[in-house]
């Protein structure tokens, strides 16, 4: 019984203690995607270095992966209870956001998006005016994609493999069409051999190019939508000694990638700056609360990293990669 | 007139019969997708494919020999996919900061972690009398965690070659990843089919109470096949780490259902007492074979998915009129 006592005290008095430490209700919540996800680690640093220059409480939460709505509709509804001025969020789908505005603009609570999974318009649609959203604009990013094949392509008619992300994500299409739309126009006599989903998963998108090149044995070129799945691609072309065969062209710039562009094993890659997507995110939801905001779309630059301009150091974006 | 002996042949006859249809079943159910596959695509039946499937399907194997030991008990085991990435990134880390350290030594960090999470699974099974679904579902979020703190939340990539070449290089002429995947089904088989603790663990799967009829010490044989499953997922995250070559702490999401899928595919029973080594190999080559063959056909993922699925509906109905036959 005196154990039982002692233990219900202890229990008490802890939550007592994180009360008193979790009193701060966060002025500003960001709620993202995939803790594991390193693009996504890479926009919460941008957000809390960004908080503590400008002297704000964030408050980051995370889902465990991107494929978690209902946790992060979860959250969001914790979140409101906090009754922050603005929530941020990363939407895992597009129905969830959607939902989780609406219930916090019922709250009064400004919101907005970040990486573009809600647009304004499909906010406003919905009955829902969002102050800002700051994304990287995927399509243009596919299409960048596209260009920088075409200027190194030594032939016009390149077999090229395009390995998208997670089925069905908005995100993942955008670039893949965006690519392969542009791709098109620049090089009507190019084929795409391929477009399988890889589930933004290193060791699916490695058996996955591994089965693929069973079948594409003068593949040239290979599209991937994200870092995260271009290393498992970079080990499958080590493996059977097509590294020199074949080029890969990577979304997002980490820092990893850019490590593996500078020694050739990724032709280049079309940076995503989530430092910086992180950066403005806190800077718009500051001036979002101080005035009011409404519909402001914000498109982070997204350079292509090559050998050369990294190591020219060239691009004044270049200060944003992490 | 029926005595012990006659008895015991027949239900020994009994058990073969079932042993031999399962297999007879799994071997068709493979012949069926490879025949299929070969027809479809002119590229399934080479030797480069056929050497990618089985070097593709090593790391899901070794999770699933892990897998069987426990199936086979009674128990289940959740953790062994997150058990895997940690196995991967601790190793990661040494090498990380240690680069020079000999090849050999990562294999055996990697076992190492891994056997340690499946002694504490064992002891926290014979302590707490929980589920095996509880305590393990407890692990796989611990296991994960601590993953993601020692990895610092991201992939720890670039490891030393001489450690890589285990997953990407070969040992006589076969692929590393194969090559520990036949020393595991090898050793697995010697231990479940050929050995007294095998034999045990048929028994506690069978019937808990007999086998403690019987003198058997269930905690301390739960923590062996716990501590069994997971050095073979410590093992499987050596292979998938040296594939990869990166410590992830995000590694194998999912892997856990898919390897106890490969289990039952094969024909163990889900609550215990019958699991065979070949079989489960059988249901893994299955889901392998499916998976490079929807590939070399550029099927799209959607229908992928649902292919998976009817093929495992239909692997349970073969199963289900084996057993009224």
């Amino acid at each position: 019984m005196k154990k039982i006592l002692l233990f219900a005290a202890a229990l008490i008095l802890s939550a007592f203690c994180l009360s008193a430490a979790s009193a701060d209700s966060g002025e500003f919540v960001f709620i993202l995607k995939g803790r594991g996800n390193v693009f996504w680690q890479v926009v919460r640093n941008g957000i809390d270095e960004t908080a503590s220059e400008r002297g704000v409480s964030a408050v980051i939460l995370h889902t465990d992966d991107d494929q978690t709505p209902e946790a992060q509709l979860n959250i969001c509804l914790t979140s409101i209870a906090r009754k922050p001025k603005v929530i941020v969020l990363g939407a895992a789908t597009r129905n969830v956001g959607i939902e989780c505005f609406k219930k916090a603009a019922a709250a009064g609570i400004t919101v907005a998006d970040i990486d573009g999974n809600v647009t304004i318009d499909e906010a406003r649609a919905a009955g829902v005016s969002m102050a800002f959203t700051v994304t990287s604009d995927n399509y243009g990013i596919g299409k960048l994609a596209a260009e920088r094949l075409a200027q190194i392509a030594s032939s016009p008619s390149p077999r090229v493999l395009v390995i998208k992300g997670l089925p069905g994500s908005i995100v993942s299409e955008k670039r893949a069409r965006g690519f392969v739309d542009r791709l098109r126009e620049l090089m009507p006599g190019a084929l795409v051999v391929g477009e399988p989903d890889a589930y933004w998963d290193r060791m699916k998108a490695m058996n996955t190019t591994l089965d693929v090149i069973q079948r594409e044995a003068q593949l040239d070129y290979i599209f991937s939508v994200s870092d995260a799945m271009t290393t498992g691609i970079v080990e499958a072309l080590k493996i059977t000694r097509k590294a020199d065969r074949i080029k890969i062209i990577s979304v997002d710039g980490l820092a990893d990638a850019r490590k593996a562009v500078i020694s050739d094993r990724i032709e280049s890659d079309v940076a995503q700056l989530p430092y910086l997507m992180g950066k403005r995110a806190v800077e718009l939801a500051i001036d979002s609360a101080a005035n009011k905001m409404l519909g402001q779309i914000e498109y982070v630059p997204t350079p292509v990293l090559t050998k050369e301009s990294l190591l020219a150091n060239q691009s004044p974006y270049f200060k944003y990669l992490r | 007139m029926i005595t012990a002996s006659s008895q015991k042949l027949g239900l020994s006859k009994g058990r073969f019969r079932r042993a031999a249809l399962s297999f007879a079943r799994n071997c068709a159910f493979l012949l069926i997708l490879c025949v299929f596959f070969s027809i479809s695509s002119r590229y399934f039946l080479t030797f480069s494919n056929i050497e990618n499937i089985l070097t593709s399907s090593s790391v899901l194997a070794l999770l699933a020999l892990g897998s069987v030991f426990v199936i086979a008990s009674g128990g289940i085991d959740l953790s062994v996919a997150a058990v895997m990435a940690l196995s991967g990134v601790v190793t990661a880390a040494v090498y990380r900061d240690n680069p020079e350290l000999s090849s050999w030594l990562a294999l055996l960090i990697c076992a190492s972690v891994g056997t340690l999470c499946g002694v504490v699974s064992g002891i926290l099974l014979a302590l707490t009398r929980a589920p095996s679904f509880i305590i393990s579902l407890g692990m796989l979020s611990v296991t994960r965690a601590l993953a993601y703190i020692v990895a610092n939340g991201a992939p720890i990539y670039d490891l030393p070659q001489n450690v890589t070449e285990w997953g990407q290089g070969t040992v006589l002429g076969v692929p590393g990843p194969v090559a520990i995947m036949l020393l595991a089904l090898i050793g697995s088989y010697l231990i479940l089919h050929h050995t007294r603790l095998g034999t045990h663990i048929l028994v506690l799967g069978d019937n808990s109470f007999a086998a403690e009829a019987m003198g058997i010490r269930i905690h301390n044989l739960r923590t062996k096949i716990f501590a069994i499953s997971g050095a073979l997922s410590g093992v499987a995250g050596f292979v998938f780490m040296t594939r990869t070559n990166a410590g992830d702490p995000t590694a194998g999401q999912n892997y856990e259902l898919m390897a106890i899928t490969a289990v039952i595919l094969g024909g163990a029973n889900l609550f215990g007492g019958k699991a065979t080594i070949i079989g489960t190999v059988m249901g893994v080559l299955c889901l392998g074979v499916l998976q490079n063959g929807l590939n070399l056909l550029a099927v799209s993922s959607y229908y992928q998915v649902l292919f998976v699925g009817v093929v495992l509906i239909s692997a349970a109905m073969l199963e289900r009129f084996e057993d009224m036959a």
